[in-house]
């Protein structure tokens, strides 16, 4: 850790109880990554994107690769699940959970790591559930929680699941993006407990059952509803493609992993800054635990501020406070634009490259999907080793769910002790991912690239302002990640 | 995957395992004193103790009045905290998930081997005050 002039002056600061919280839940147990292997990394998903440009301009794929995967609906195994009556197992334990989490905050204990409300939301849902939905596809759709309330509420009241109005089209995807936008902001700002979240979760299903009531249930499960539309996202890379409302096999396909990422397009430009925001918040959230962040507004800002604050930082303290926080929320907001700046820049250059008559608008929506990988994999290297270390404890929650010192199913003493990978392992596993996650998106938008192109010249010259704004990406998230971590 | 693909994807795994061979820095720290014994899990009883260091903290009226904000060690290093409160309560350090009780004015010691490597918090409790943080690099 480098030190730099004037760290003494944000100490104080640093040192409230408020400011030092990292993340709402949840300690993360890592180093940051060291230089060389930061410059590796970044070297690998250069060298490795000009390989793969390589492999499409030496013979591009003549079979214009609509390998539509292979219906496996009908297999034994997936009669097997459907005999054990798997899907309705899922959907009661979906429920369950989202009603325990409510309960759970309102009458138990008010300590956030001995009240499994917590855990079960913010590491089991928000983040082992998506990595499940990258692997297992949509399974959400049947087994979202609201949803199976919304439709519990459409039995007792006739026409309650048609909504009053018509979806106006020109919401688009603003509710899920705003949605999204505030679940980022409680996440990293509110410090939720078990009670207060246990109000937030009161008060999103309340909201999703008025909205149903006002549009209908499809318009806003497909628009509003954010993991609905987040998971949704995330299932396009899954290998196992999960459509419960079309019939026999076709329910159930098998495909290449991630192949799902180009048979869509983003329907929406609200859309693609949902995409961007996946990105841009993760990122966020990365950067401002970092050392450099910090020192942005405590110091340099600061600095600046001082002839009305005055010199002392511990009075200047509770007055800056407010204002680091609507900084912080200010710079979340803008992040997706910022990005769909930087997005649409590139794709302009892109074009520009090779000569289309497409719109940039066109082109934008068309490429947004093949930055998902690159957003699944910051998201799991930043919070892989808090999936370890505090989702473990589930089993020992699930005992005692409440903090009472229960013991309902012998598991309440089980993993104690959390589980901490060496940071070695942590290192090379993130930089490894990031660099996956890199190559995918550089292929993926090639591939995109010969749909959109003509010609596979054409196809190839595009692609090197992409794989610029791709490397960018990559490069920033090594960064953040190789950043020290804000002092105490 | 079809075949065509093979050498560029035998390059690229290529090219990768040469930079990381190329980048990668060479010995593993000659920094620690400790000769390379051949178990060191379980060092507090090797033959050659490692070097050990109490870090000493002060605090008074819910705050840190000495002490470093943040200590760096290496895996299997001996780490001693000695923390001395005003007030009575509870030091935790997160992630080892090690209690310690303070009695007021009295300087409580937590010793411990620095097994796992990584980036931990201690606090206490009572004055909900986050002392500083333990950093333990991979041996």
């Amino acid at each position: 850790m480098k030190p730099y002039p004037g760290r003494r002056l944000a100490l104080p600061a640093l040192c409230l109880p408020a400011a030092a919280q990292a993340h709402s839940f949840g300690k993360i147990y890592n180093l940051p990554v060291p230089f060389w292997l930061y410059v590796y990394g970044a070297a690998a998903a250069l060298l490795v994107s000009f390989v793969v440009v390589a492999y499409f301009a030496s013979a591009a794929p003549e079979t214009q690769e609509r390998d539509g995967g292979r219906n496996i609906g009908d297999a034994n195994w997936v009669r097997l699940l459907r005999r054990c009556h798997v899907l309705t197992l899922l959907k009661a334990g979906s429920a369950g959970c989202l009603l325990l989490c409510i309960a759970s905050g309102l009458f138990g204990a008010a300590n956030p790591y001995t009240n499994i409300n917590m855990t079960l939301f913010w590491i089991i849902f928000v983040l082992v559930f998506t990595y499940l939905t990258a692997l297992f596809g949509e399974v959400y759709v049947a087994i979202n929680p609201w949803r199976l309330l919304a439709r519990g509420v459409g039995r007792l009241w006739p026409n309650y699941l048609q909504g009053r109005r018509s979806y106006p089209p020109r919401l688009a995807w603003w509710p899920a993006l705003l949605l999204y936008f505030a679940f980022i902001w409680i996440e990293l700002f509110a410090f939720t407990r078990p009670y207060s979240l246990a109000l937030i979760l009161s008060a999103y299903t309340l909201l999703n059952l008025a909205a149903v009531w006002w549009v209908g249930e499809q318009a806003w499960f497909r628009h509003g509803e954010l993991f609905a539309v987040f998971l949704h996202l995330v299932a396009k890379m899954a290998p196992l493609d999960y459509r419960p409302e079309l019939q026999g096999a076709a329910r159930l396909r098998l495909r290449a992993p991630f192949a799902g990422l180009l048979e869509s397009t983003a329907p929406h430009g609200t859309m693609l800054l949902f995409v961007l925001f996946m990105l841009s918040s993760t990122a966020f959230d990365g950067l401002h635990d970092t050392a450099p962040w910090m020192r942005l507004f405590w110091i340099d800002l600061y600095g600046r501020l001082k002839p009305w604050v005055g010199d002392n930082p511990l009075a200047a303290y509770p007055i800056l406070r407010p204002w680091y926080e609507a900084w912080a929320t200010l710079c979340l907001a803008a992040s997706p634009f910022l990005y769909a700046g930087v997005y649409l820049l590139f794709i302009r250059l892109s074009k520009f490259a090779a000569g289309s008559v497409l719109t940039v608008r066109e082109l934008g929506l068309r490429f947004a999907y093949t930055l998902l990988p690159i957003a699944l994999v910051y998201n799991i290297t930043h919070y892989y080793t808090l999936v370890l270390s505090q989702g473990s404890k589930i089993l020992s929650l699930v005992s005692d769910p409440l903090g009472l010192d229960w013991n309902l199913f012998g598991t309440a003493l089980w993993l104690r002790a959390p589980i901490i990978p060496n940071a070695g392992t942590v290192w090379h596993t993130q930089v490894g991912l990031i660099v996956f996650g890199h190559v995918v998106s550089v292929y993926l938008a090639h591939l995109e690239a010969l749909r959109c192109f003509p010609g596979r010249r054409a196809a190839a010259l595009s692609q090197l302002p992409m794989l610029l704004l791709m490397v960018l990406f990559t490069t920033f998230g090594l960064w953040i990640l190789s950043q020290p971590i804000r002092p105490g | 995957m079809n075949k065509r693909a093979l050498p560029f994807v035998a390059l690229a795994v290529v090219m990768l395992v040469g930079l990381f061979i190329w980048l990668r820095p060479p010995a593993p720290e000659p920094v620690r004193q400790v000769p390379a014994s051949p178990a060191p899990a379980a060092a507090a009883a090797a033959p050659v103790p490692p070097p050990e260091q109490v870090y000493r903290y002060q605090v008074a009226g819910g705050r840190r009045l000495s002490g470093p904000e943040s200590i760096l060690v290496h895996a299997g290093e001996v780490v001693n905290l000695e923390v001395t409160s005003d007030r009575a309560d509870e030091l935790h350090l997160h992630g080892y998930d090690l209690h310690l009780q303070l009695q007021p004015g009295q300087p409580g010691q937590l010793r411990f081997t620095a097994v796992h490597s990584g980036r931990f918090d201690f606090e206490l409790h009572h004055a909900d005050l986050e002392l500083g943080v333990l950093q333990v690099l991979p041996q």
